[in-house]
């Protein structure tokens, strides 16, 4: 009898909330696992669509880029040479429990953050002295030094609800516990069901800040790890809504022959061969610089190419992607050469049996295997013995943590975390980042340090473009990465969701990729 | 009496082979390259912190110290934390392994409601068109491994014919009836949720169908010469000497016998399609144990692996077990006259 | 050793279908041993790339269409049977002798030596066997060396079992029991007496093993656990080709029905000679 009456109460329930969902749809679109939903443990893709649309930071970028504006935060003054910022929050932001957003929350949360030690606190570890708080509605950090990327990184700063965590804390662990399963955020969407593995479910917050629309999706359903065909299939049928980049090329392009559209976003970041400079025979630069003469790049912009109008990549000249501080037409593209290969090869200390490489390609992305294959034909045509491996994330990410297991050459994607070119490159180059995915290159290098450390502490914008110019030229000539391509992607979408940030990137996208997936700028009809 | 002297020697012996099985993955899984805290904690981990998960998973003991821990866990519900999902492995496994059972009790049906009457038939009329179609498709199911039968259904009846769902176990929209069981189906008769029901039927056809087919295969043509065994032996002469009707034949004295061997084969294969559910659970994304236990392997997480292995292992050891002790009750041969 | 004589040999050619074995056998093993000269493109089974020829469907220059670098299906298909066939081979190899020599010891001595041996059989025969082979391999680097140690690994139990079972029904026959009351050697008695008269069902079961040993190889390799690339493996197409489905369908069905086929055809060949000797297996 009792589970006759949960029915009545879940029929009544489900048809009351049906009436009030009139408009907005479902939205559903899908992710390479896991999500975290922890922000302070959010590190990865999945985890920045989440965290994007459940929490909300102090600033956040414009649509269209430029310079932060302020989002949690009204506004802001600096002051002692920059290195105090005071915030003034914005009021009467409430968080999806119902409390008020205020300063204890921010400390809260930045102390969290660090105590955690995950994450995105990298970003801030070693720069701020401090956190405090003025008074309820104003916070004030204070920093070692200048610190040009500061305010950028804020962005991945996300705001929790202390009272919440606090009331659900186990064994002092801040919280951590009750985020495996829920949100605490101010954001437009707050987590009603999560599975790291399986799918995340999100639902509107009708009484957002800044507004949400009618038309944006009611309910999010971010699935994981789903497979090629059976994306392919759902979009067909209606069922699902966004694609993952990671759909082979041709299923794309199957896909925009049937009807459906692709919406191509030109990302802060490329992919790369990253070349573990450490190693034998590729820690002397005419071997590596080889390898770059020996790489078809027709033949891999071959493999970008999905329909004839949207290419999956553009050719790369660095490090520093098209649109980005530091990228300039002055460096010279490197193009296939096996003459010149050869002649470099000639140059280097090692020769004959010494040229053993193994290209890693990462087993999540398939098409990363074309690239792979490519390099390797073009290796053993100049006299290298390539092999080619594949291995699963989980694995290539703990290999990099040392380098004598860190693989001569890795496909990587590498994006910008914050809107500053030093959110990319720094985790790349400098010797103190070095043993994560980013940093497969292991460069030590001392002028690359001093190059990179000037960029951050250099607050005048003429002097860091020339910085970061300098900069590209540099690590084009050490030559640590082969250049594939800036990182261009390419999503799937069904023909009546409307997404300007993906759709017209340029106008209304954000250069932090994930940001790109704020729900609450989508419309879903139902 | 000797049936319980069977019963008891069966469970020690099946405890030996489980406490083995358990030594043996323990020691697999520790010899491993990598290290598995730092594989948890994430590249962005200090060493300290490192050490500090080390210390909490106990890895710095000696083997036999990690091992009583790994017992002491297993009889606490506690297996472990997954690197992966980053929670706890029991309630992983928890979850999965509903998933899987009802495709292999679902793929089983199919084998004995379909593979047994095939083989009967074969047998029956033997070298007649029916027993050659039989003897097809029984072959065809035996050769060909369960991925390929699967990537095969989905391409016919999932794509071309769209009628049935590509993949999990249910549509995006439907909600799973509350667990009392696990096992959706059952769940949502329980709960009267018939539509559900339906839904969940329509996915769990094409996966348990290409997991069956092999054991399908095998059951058909086994029953097969056991059948055309029996229908040899004199007593059934006899039978029609005495002019008792074909079907009362076919029932009462030729499919006893016969079905004896074929019971245990059925039981064995109800087992041995745990082991095969990797492929299909890859190939139409039903979230079941097998397919959790190959991600754990392709992401070296330890507890998991370790975790997922024990389980199946200790069904496997199990379902025989009931399977021979339900074979020596049957077979007047053994428990009429003691142990074999 | 008196099985194959022209007797046997007519016995064996009235059943079609173990002769349809034999045929599909000797022609794949032909196939991929002279697959240089056989293919149309064989440099496709090596780091060869041609990406404005990729994902072709079925032509005349390309019977099976191609992959997404532009290789020739068909000739990776017949490179692929290469490496099922040797992983069949080394596999067998290993696991065979391990496993009878297991067997006849437990078998003839008895006691606690087939105790121990036979318990830790069980051990092994009680993981499912893809259970078994995955746990090795998640161990191990996925190369096809590592692939055939774990799929040897979970065989060789069988082979104990069998010849276990064998080696106790025989050693109470006569002539066994005259040769141990004439003196002969241990030895001699297992590897002269013994084993000969287990030969008929080693070569059966040999033989419907090597099907289904490459059966678990490609479902090793489907699982992401085999060869590495460009090395043209059937279980890794099928896997990969899958994620193309619907519209690019030739790249999982083609080596689908080519591990269908070899694996039917020693299956064939099998039960014409478990027929042929009349063995219980």
């Amino acid at each position: 009898m009792r589970i006759f009456k949960k029915n009545i109460l879940a029929f009544l329930v489900t048809s009351l909330l049906s009436l009030s969902l009139m408009a907005g749809g479902t939205l559903r679109l899908d992710e390479v696992a896991i999500g975290e939903a922890d922000p302070a443990k959010a590190t990865d893709f999945a985890d920045g669509i989440i965290m994007e649309n459940v929490y909300d930071a102090l600033v956040t970028e414009p649509q269209g880029g430029g310079p932060v504006i302020g989002k949690l935060a009204k506004d802001w003054e600096v002051s002692n040479n920059g290195t105090t910022i005071t915030f003034h929050l914005n009021e009467n932001v409430k968080f999806s429990s119902g409390n008020n957003m205020t300063a204890d929350d921010v400390v809260y949360s930045y102390e969290r953050l660090m105590n955690l030690k995950l994450g995105w606190s990298y970003l801030f570890d070693g720069w701020v002295k401090g956190i405090k708080k003025i008074d309820s509605n104003k916070v004030q950090f204070d920093l070692n030094e200048p610190y040009a990327p500061f305010m950028s990184s804020l962005v991945r700063f996300y705001i929790v609800d202390s009272k919440t965590l606090k009331a659900n804390e186990k064994d002092s662990d801040w919280g951590q516990d009750y985020l495996l399963a829920n949100s605490a955020g101010t954001g437009a969407y707050a987590i009603t069901a999560h599975d790291p593995n399986v799918e995340t479910r999100m639902a509107k917050n009708n009484n957002y800040f800044l507004g949400i629309s009618d038309m944006a999706p009611n309910e999010v359903i971010l699935k994981y790890n789903l497979d090629a065909p059976t994306v392919r299939t759902l979009i067909s049928n209606d069922e699902h809504d966004i694609s993952s980049n990671w759909l082979p090329t041709d299923v794309k392009a199957a896909i925009a022959d049937s009807g459906d559209k692709l919406a191509k976003v030109v990302s802060a970041g490329g992919w790369y061969f990253k070349i573990n400079t450490t190693r034998a025979p590729l820690d002397d630069v005419n071997c590596r610089k080889a390898l770059a003469y020996a790489l078809d790049y027709d033949s891999l912009v071959g493999t970008f190419q999905v329909t004839d109008e949207i290419a999956a990549g553009q050719k790369a000249r660095g490090p520093i992607p098209q649109g980005m501080i530091g990228y300039s037409e002055n460096v010279p593209l490197v193009e296939y050469n096996l003459d010149k290969a050869r002649d470099h090869l000639g140059k280097c200390k090692y020769s004959g049996g010494d040229l053993k490489v193994t290209i890693n390609w990462i087993a999540e992305v398939p098409f990363e295997e074309s690239w792979a294959l490519i390099l390797q034909q073009g290796a053993m045509a100049i006299g290298y013995d390539a092999t080619v491996e594949t291995l699963p994330w989980a694995v290539f990410s703990e290999n990099v943590t040392k380098p004598e297991t860190t693989p001569n050459l890795s496909i990587v994607a590498v994006q910008a975390q914050t809107p500053d070119p030093d959110g990319l490159i720094y985790n790349m180059y400098h010797s103190a980042a070095a043993g994560t995915w980013q940093s497969a290159e292991w460069v030590q290098d001392d002028k690359i340090d001093a190059m990179l450390n000037a960029g951050r502490t250099t607050i005048d914008g003429q002097e860091r473009v020339a910085i970061y110019e300098n900069f590209q030229q540099a690590i084009v000539d050490m030559q640590p990465d082969l250049f594939i391509s800036d990182l261009v992607t390419v999503y799937a979408m069904r023909d009546e969701i409307k997404a300007p940030t993906l759709e017209n990137s340029a106008e209304y996208g954000f250069s932090t990729m994930a940001q790109n997936f704020s729900f609450r700028l989508m419309e879903v009809p139902n | 009496m000797n049936i319980k002297f069977y019963l008891l020697q069966r469970f020690y012996s099946a405890i030996i082979v489980l406490i083995g099985v358990s030594i043996l993955i323990f020691i697999i899984a520790r010899i491993i390259p990598g290290d598995p805290a730092r594989m948890a904690l994430g590249p962005t981990a200090t060493q300290e912190m490192v050490e500090k998960y080390r210390d909490k998973l106990h890895l710095n003991d000696p083997i036999h110290v990690q091992y009583w821990f790994f017992i002491k866990g297993i009889s606490e519900g506690d297996l472990g934390e997954s690197v992966y999902t980053k929670r706890n492995v029991t309630t992983d496994v928890s979850k999965y392994f509903p998933a899987t059972l009802e495709l292999i009790i679902f793929a089983s049906l199919i084998m004995v409601c379909v593979g047994v009457p095939l083989g009967i038939l074969a047998g029956r009329f033997k070298d007649k068109p029916i027993d050659n179609i039989s003897r097809l498709i029984s072959l065809l199911g035996v050769v060909t491994p369960s991925f390929v039968w699967a990537v095969f259904l989905m391409i016919i009846f999932a794509f071309y014919l769209d009628i049935l769902p590509v993949a999990g176990r249910l549509s995006q929209d439907t909600i799973a009836p509350d667990k009392i069981t696990g096992l959706i189906i059952i769940d949502s008769i329980i709960r009267g949720q018939f539509n559900v029901t339906v839904d969940a039927l329509k996915h769990i056809i094409l996966p348990a169908l290409a997991l069956s087919l092999s054991a399908l295969g095998q059951a058909s043509r086994l029953t097969r010469s056991n059948i055309t065994e029996v229908y040899d032996k004199q007593y059934i002469e006899m039978a029609r000497a005495y002019g008792y009707n074909e079907f009362k034949i076919a029932t009462k004295y030729a499919l006893k016998p016969a079905m004896i061997p074929t019971l245990t084969i059925l039981g064995l294969d109800f087992a041995a399609m745990l082991g095969n559910a990797f492929l299909v659970e890859f190939v139409f994304a039903w979230p079941g144990i097998a397919k959790y236990g190959v991600q754990a392997i392709l992401y070296k997480d330890l507890n998991a692996i370790t975790a997922t292995t024990m389980i199946i292992a200790t069904f496997f050891v199990f379902t025989n077990l009931i399977v021979d002790l339900i074979v020596a009750y049957l077979n007047p041969k053994i428990r009429l006259s003691g142990i074999q | 050793m008196k099985i194959f004589d022209s007797r046997a040999w007519y016995k064996f050619s009235k059943n079609p279908l173990s002769i349809v074995g034999l045929l599909i056998v000797s022609l794949i093993i032909l196939m991929a041993v002279f697959a240089n000269y056989l293919t149309p493109f064989p440099e496709h089974a090596g780091p060869f790339v041609d990406i404005p020829n990729k994902i072709k469907p079925p032509s005349s220059t390309y019977l099976f269409g191609t992959d997404k670098i532009g290789r020739d299906t068909f000739s990776r298909i017949i490179f692929g049977y290469r490496t099922s066939l040797y992983l069949g081979v080394i596999v067998l190899c290993i696991a065979v002798p391990i496993g009878t020599s297991l067997g006849l010891v437990a078998g003839y001595f008895g006691g606690k030596i087939d105790a121990i041996i036979m318990r830790i059989t069980d051990i092994f025969l009680s993981i499912p066997p893809l259970v078994l082979a995955l746990s090795i391999m998640a161990f191990l680097k996925p190369t096809l060396t590592n692939a055939m140690i774990a799929v040897s690994m979970m065989w060789w139990p069988w082979y104990t079992r069998l010849i276990y079972n064998l080696t106790r029904s025989i050693k109470n026959e006569g002539f066994v029991v005259s040769a141990r009351i004439v003196g002969a050697s241990h030895f001699h008695i297992i590897f002269r007496e013994i084993l000969p008269n287990c030969s008929a069902s080693l070569i059966t079961k040999i033989t419907l093993d090597m099907g289904f040993v490459i059966l678990i190889g490609s479902s090793l390799s489907f699982l992401g656990l085999g060869v590495q690339p460009p090395t043209p493996d059937l279980g890794t197409m099928v896997s990969q080709g899958s994620k193309y489905l619907p519209d690019i369908w030739w790249l999982s069905v083609f080596p689908g029905l080519a591990i269908l086929i070899i694996v039917l055809g020693f299956n064939l060949l099998g039960d014409g000679l478990k027929d042929l000797f009349d063995v219980e297996l």
